[in-house]
């Protein structure tokens, strides 16, 4: 299951976008993920949520799920093309 | 974020509850459908609270019902709620802008002239000419120019060297500088010794003069007299001679300069076994309004936190209006630490400190115009315990002031 991108074209992506120094995340089409501190989280490139609780905050990327595990979490702004999860983080991991 | 928060509000939000078993996949249907969703909350389990924008409110319900959430709006806020509600309660609004106004016209209004500074002028009559420039209670203060009205009052009143009008909120102060005159002609007058002294010289301008350079006057004693004796009849032996002609004496107000040399001597000592007081430079403020009965303090501790201080005491009272004052004080309280301790001074050092001590005092004897010719410091008595020392000093100065006196009436 899943798509599953032929390396050679993974291969073209990459060095096109590391010698044409483009943004990775757009060419690749890869999650953007900038936190601060411990308590914010901004996801840019995500491909929605998937649950969303107090405690915790799963969203979907091109690379898996994001966990977001913390406290007090609140989804402070949900765009398209980016969503911010603020609160008290204790953890972040990607799962595949 | 700031500028979003305020567009959100211009533009009117509301406060949703979203019910439903997966309210995830209504936040994802919305954000695709282009809604933007912010502060969303978990408030209890399948329940979130969230704020959309008030125009969006229409595709969210078409989403609610594809997703079988239910939705209800919690609060409405932002500018286009409230002007709504605002006109809604008119009396309350209108209310508030007639109270703004009110308090603009009351407070552009003057209530109050103050005239400071007439000691020979009536204040009633500075307030008349001030009212013909517009200045009085009940005028708008900003028709009133207070340097128009200040000219106004230096134009008219000619007993005034120089008025200045200040205003203060709705009170408006004028300062009146009256003119200082030059003093009346006496009439007849003498110049008198006002105190003990040599003379050094006399500069007679108007009168004949009863002392000379060197001479040893007491206080009151006349040193240029206002009486011109006639002049001494010539004097012939023998031969008869018709009555000289009858000179009156003539009176007028003398004038002249009379200096002299005045000597001053002050005595001053200093023990050598003293106890003094220094400030350690600790200082305590304690502000606090005082009402009859009542202190309330605002800042600093209840007490002075010092065994031995020195106290400096500022009182501020609320203006006056009319005859009634407010028995409100606010009084700041300055408390500076003192430290007394012993001193032990040895015999050089206590005369420095008795001969400042006459130095001072000198200082507080000596006038103004007086000129020191000659300073003596001697030491009069020292023992174990203290030390005196005397100052002369010589001064030469003026020692002349008029005195009236009546012409005997002749004739």
């Amino acid at each position: 299951m899943g798509f599953v991108v032929p390396r050679e074209m993974k291969n073209l992506e990459y060095f096109l976008a590391h010698y044409l120094e483009l943004p990775k995340e757009l060419v690749m089409g890869l999650p953007r993920i900038t936190m601060l501190g411990d308590i914010q989280i901004i996801v840019e490139n995500h491909r929605g949520i998937i649950e969303y609780t107090t405690e915790k905050v799963r969203i979907g990327t091109s690379i898996g799920e994001l966990h977001v595990i913390g406290s007090d979490l609140a989804l402070r702004t949900i765009f398209p093309e980016e969503i911010a999860v603020d609160g008290k983080i204790r953890s972040i991991a990607l799962v595949e | 974020m700031l500028i979003r928060g305020l567009w959100a509000y211009i533009l009117g939000f509301l406060v949703l509850v979203i019910r439903g078993e997966h309210p995830e996949r209504f936040i994802n249907l919305a954000m695709m459908r282009g809604v933007v969703l912010w502060d969303v909350t978990r408030v209890g389990p399948e329940t979130l609270r969230v704020k959309v924008a008030a125009r969006s409110l229409r595709p969210l319900r078409h989403i609610a019902r594809h997703t079988r959430v239910r939705v209800h709006i919690r609060a409405k806020r932002g500018l286009p709620f409230t002007l709504q509600r605002l006109r809604r309660r008119w009396m309350l609004t209108g209310g508030a802008i007639t109270f703004c106004l009110l308090l603009y016209l009351l407070s552009s209004l003057i209530w109050t002239v103050d005239v400071t500074g007439t000691k020979q002028l009536d204040a009633d009559r500075v307030r008349q000419v001030a009212a013909s420039a517009g200045l009085y209670p009940g005028n708008l203060r900003f028709l009133v120019n207070s340097k128009d009205v200040a000219d106004c009052l230096m134009r008219t009143l000619p007993g005034i060297a120089f008025a200045e009008v200040d205003f203060w909120g709705t009170r408006v102060s004028i300062k009146i500088y009256e003119k200082v005159l030059p003093e009346p002609s006496l009439g007849t007058a003498h110049i008198v010794a006002k105190k003990v002294g040599m003379i050094k010289e006399v500069l007679v301008l108007a009168g004949s003069p009863q002392v000379k350079e060197g001479d040893v006057v007491h206080a009151g004693q006349i040193l240029i007299s206002g009486v011109i004796a006639p002049p001494p009849h010539p004097k012939t032996e023998g031969v008869p001679q018709p009555p000289p002609p009858q000179y009156e004496p003539r009176y007028l107000e003398a004038r002249g300069i009379v200096r002299a040399r005045v000597w001053y001597r002050c005595y001053a000592d200093a023990l050598r076994d003293e106890v003094v007081e220094q400030k350690t430079g600790h200082v305590t403020s304690i502000v606090s309004i005082r009402i009859p009965n009542r202190e309330i303090i605002i800042k600093g501790p209840p007490a002075v936190p010092y065994p031995l201080y020195d106290l400096t005491e500022k009182k501020r009272k609320m203006p006056q209006w009319r005859n009634i004052t407010l028995p409100v004080e606010f009084v700041t309280i300055r408390a500076e630490e003192i430290r007394r301790f012993r001193v032990r001074r040895s015999y050089d050092e206590a005369v420095r400190l008795a001969s400042q001590q006459a130095q001072s005092a000198m200082a507080g004897q000596l006038s103004a115009q007086a000129v020191v010719t000659q300073r003596q410091l001697k030491v009069v008595d020292a023992d174990q315990d203290h030390v005196g020392v005397q100052l002369v000093v010589e001064t030469l100065e003026e020692i002349g002031v008029p005195q009236q006196f009546v012409p005997p009436s002749g004739r």
